[in-house]
């Protein structure tokens, strides 16, 4: 039997658009039953007083959310992972310059490439065990230099007035070179022709990059902002390494750790987990609504 | 034709993908490690019954322990050593990362996956006989009454509840006193004895410690309150740290448990002897640069591969008065509910038998906790081993055996040496935080 052409064509159209969703199927599986089942699967956990040491749970209503309003050590954890939004600007700002430096035609730029990406595909407890050592008081790398130019070294990770600042130093390290990336990219999409006609007419390189250039990569910020903001909120990795005293260095995620795997409160733990995924949800809603939905 | 290939390829990611999704059995390999390869074989990872009548099935058990590299071999060459002896059992060895352990632990319990023998922490077995996630030893294979002739009483003590047993110790350690001896035959001190009070360590403490230009160079001591140290000096002060009728701490409404504490921490907050800005206190001990420690006797046969060029003393830990009551900690062999009543308690009571706890002692420095082996001559011809061992005779079980516990602990130290909040006000903070754990339901 002859199929019509009509058919014919109607069928390549149909595969060609279910094409792409065979590409991200696996990502999309991944993060449904990883992410968003065991997300959404906190909600009723957290109206119970599961210990997580057997499957039985006990129905407790509210109190587990009312006891967070009154906990001051989640709190505490709060203000801390709070102190911790400063490495936004810090990374997308090494990020960017790396990234112009590296937009520059000039020898080995490619190696240099590989070289700054190269800690973001690094193991973070890996990397965290040696900066524990760079950050150590008496011999690490840091206090030499600073002791070479004639300055006091500090306590790191080991004093509670550093410990953040260590952390933050480690993460911006870890994470720069994904910023780069996306940096990158970004100016390849600056049109040359934009900054040579601004050239001709007499701008300095400064009031191209500040009024042209920069305001082109609005979507690479946006972008970037949003992802760093969410991983702030995220941060456990590399506390849960480089742990300062006093409890300095103990964010939310920390928190939420201690009180389900270490002292089986599953059902506090997830109480807590659901609110951090709320106000995550809450400012991210916000952020897009902000920088506007067009720039995605 | 490229459509067709791009969807395949597609395709084939997506069953990929899928595919990790189902459980592949676990196989036991030669010498008794699981790998997990795929098969075609409906092997269960459960333990299996008896046939009655006719020829007995082997009965099959999983184990997991925490794993390191000493204790992986050992455990792998004393399986095929068990199965050899008892061949109706056989037995699936896993070993877990030990940062990872427990996270994989708790979901097993959770969904009544656990495994049929595992380790635990000894402060947890009454939270899981609690929840009956365990059971106590099978009694005709050991006895209540022999476990208590046949053992040291605080390497057993944590791992009751209820007047029954539920596990056997692992991992014992009690604490000690090392002291480097170039450092303290430089600061004329006797280099072969080391100092046997308290008041002796800290006057020790303050010799061995040197600044140059207000700066420290050398600790005398690196201790930062690590929970078995100091519970063992307030056992020796006569401190009531926990109320077992009560089932309370009661550490913080005790003056002897405060004179202990303020003891102990008068070195750092007052003396400087050591500050935690200087260097991490084991590495500083290993590198030369702290001339006394307390520690776990595995430190005796950690040392020599760490810091080979160190000689140092062992010594017990200083006593006040006569005694040189010390603290026990120790994780425990433990079932779980399902498994095997019989053949699990064999194959935990093979892991503490008088040969098995020799060749742990031996080889990885861990205490027996048999009282047949304080006495052991083979044993003691290490005299810092025969320390260690000597240790358990004056011995108590620890009260802070969970992690949840032990970061309370550490928080509470740290604020007591790094602050200057009132001693009294901290320790109430810690105690009712401790006491809420433990209200905690399981």
């Amino acid at each position: 039997m002859k199929v019509s052409q009509g058919a014919v064509s109607r069928n390549r159209i149909t595969m060609h658009r279910a094409v792409p969703y065979f590409f991200i199927a696996p990502a999309v599986i991944y993060i449904f039953f990883v992410t968003l089942i065991p997300a959404i699967m906190a909600l009723p956990i957290s109206f119970t007083d599961w210990s997580a040491l057997s499957p039985k749970k006990n129905f407790v209503g509210f109190d587990n959310y009312v006891r967070l309003m009154g906990d001051k050590d989640f709190w505490k954890s709060c203000l801390v992972m709070a102190q911790f939004f400063i490495y936004v600007p810090i990374v997308l700002a090494a990020g960017l310059v790396t990234a112009l430096l590296l937009n520059l035609k000039i020898k080995g730029v490619k190696l240099f490439r590989l070289i700054f990406y190269s800690p973001v595909i690094t193991s973070t407890i890996a990397a965290a065990i040696l900066f524990e050592y760079f950050f150590q008081p008496s011999f690490g790398l840091f206090n030499s230099i600073l002791g070479f130019f004639g300055l006091k070294g500090l306590g790191w990770v080991e004093n509670a007035s550093t410990a953040v600042l260590s952390v933050i130093i480690f993460k911006v390290w870890k994470d720069f070179g994904e910023a780069m990336l996306i940096y990158l990219a970004g100016l390849q999409d600056v049109p040359s022709e934009i900054k040579e006609a601004s050239a001709i007419d007499g701008a300095s390189s400064w009031q191209t990059f500040r009024y042209i250039t920069f305001p082109m990569l609005r979507p690479a910020h946006i972008y970037l902002l949003m992802k760093n903001v969410i991983g702030v909120f995220m941060i456990f990795q590399e506390t849960y390494m480089l742990k300062g005293p006093l409890n300095s260095t103990r964010t939310v995620v920390n928190y939420i750790y201690e009180k389900g795997f270490q002292s089986y409160q599953m059902g506090y733990a997830s109480a807590m987990s659901f609110s951090l995924f709320l106000i995550v949800l809450i400012i991210t809603m916000v952020q897009y609504k902000a920088t506007k939905l067009d720039v995605l | 034709m490229k459509k067709m290939a791009s969807l395949l390829v597609a395709a084939a990611l997506v069953a990929g993908g899928l595919s990790g999704c189902t459980k592949a059995p676990a196989k036991e390999t030669a010498g008794g490690a699981v790998s997990q390869e795929k098969t075609t074989d409906q092997e269960k990872t459960t333990a299996e019954k008896e046939n009655g009548g006719g020829e007995k099935t082997p009965v099959s058990l999983t184990y997991w322990q925490h794993s390191s590299a000493a204790r992986d071999e050992m455990m792998t060459a004393l399986v095929k050593t068990f199965e050899e002896q008892n061949p109706d059992i056989k037995v699936k060895l896993e070993f877990i990362p030990e940062g990872d352990y427990s996270q994989k632990l708790i979901p097993a319990l959770a969904t009544d996956t656990a495994p049929d023998v595992f380790q635990i922490q000894s402060g947890m077995v009454a939270k899981l006989a609690q929840t009956g996630a365990i059971k106590p030893l099978a009694e005709e294979v050991m006895s209540a009454d022999s476990i208590t002739a046949d053992f040291v009483p605080a390497a057993v003590d944590g791992l009751k509840y209820d007047g029954k047993y539920y596990g056997m110790p692992t991992d014992l350690q009690t604490i000690v006193m090392l002291w480097n001896k170039k450092l303290v035959a430089e600061a004329g001190l006797d280099a072969e004895k080391g100092p046997q009070t308290w008041d002796e360590f800290f006057d020790w403490s303050r010799k061995l410690t040197k600044t140059e230009g207000g700066k420290l160079v050398q600790s005398g001591w690196g201790g930062k309150g690590y929970a078995p140290e100091v519970l063992s000096i307030i056992k020796q002060y006569g401190g009531a740290f926990y109320d077992d009728a009560a089932g309370q701490y009661v550490f913080a409404d005790d003056p002897k448990v405060l004179e202990a504490i303020e003891a102990y921490t008068a070195p750092y907050k007052t003396d400087k002897v050591y500050n935690t800005e200087f260097v991490k206190n084991w590495a500083g001990f290993r590198q030369g640069l702290i001339g006394l420690m307390l520690g776990h006797p595995a430190m005796i046969g950690n040392l020599p591969q760490t810091a080979p060029d160190l000689d140092f003393g062992v010594g017990l830990i200083p006593a006040k008065g006569d005694s040189h009551a010390t603290c026990v900690t120790s994780w425990g062999y433990v079932m779980s509910a399902k498994a095997p009543d019989e053949a699990a308690t064999r194959f935990i009571q093979f892991l503490s038998s008088d040969d098995v706890e020799r060749q742990w002692t031996e080889k990885t420095g861990e205490l027996p906790a048999r009282k047949a082996l304080l006495e052991d001559a083979g044993l003691k011809s290490d005299p810092k081993v025969a320390v260690a061992i000597e240790s358990l005779n004056d011995s108590f079980v620890g009260a802070l055996q969970t992690s949840a516990l032990n970061t309370i602990w550490t928080e509470a130290m740290d604020r007591i040496l790094q602050t200057d909040e009132p001693i009294e006000t901290i320790l109430k903070d810690a105690q009712s935080k401790m006491n809420d754990e433990l209200k905690n339901p399981v």
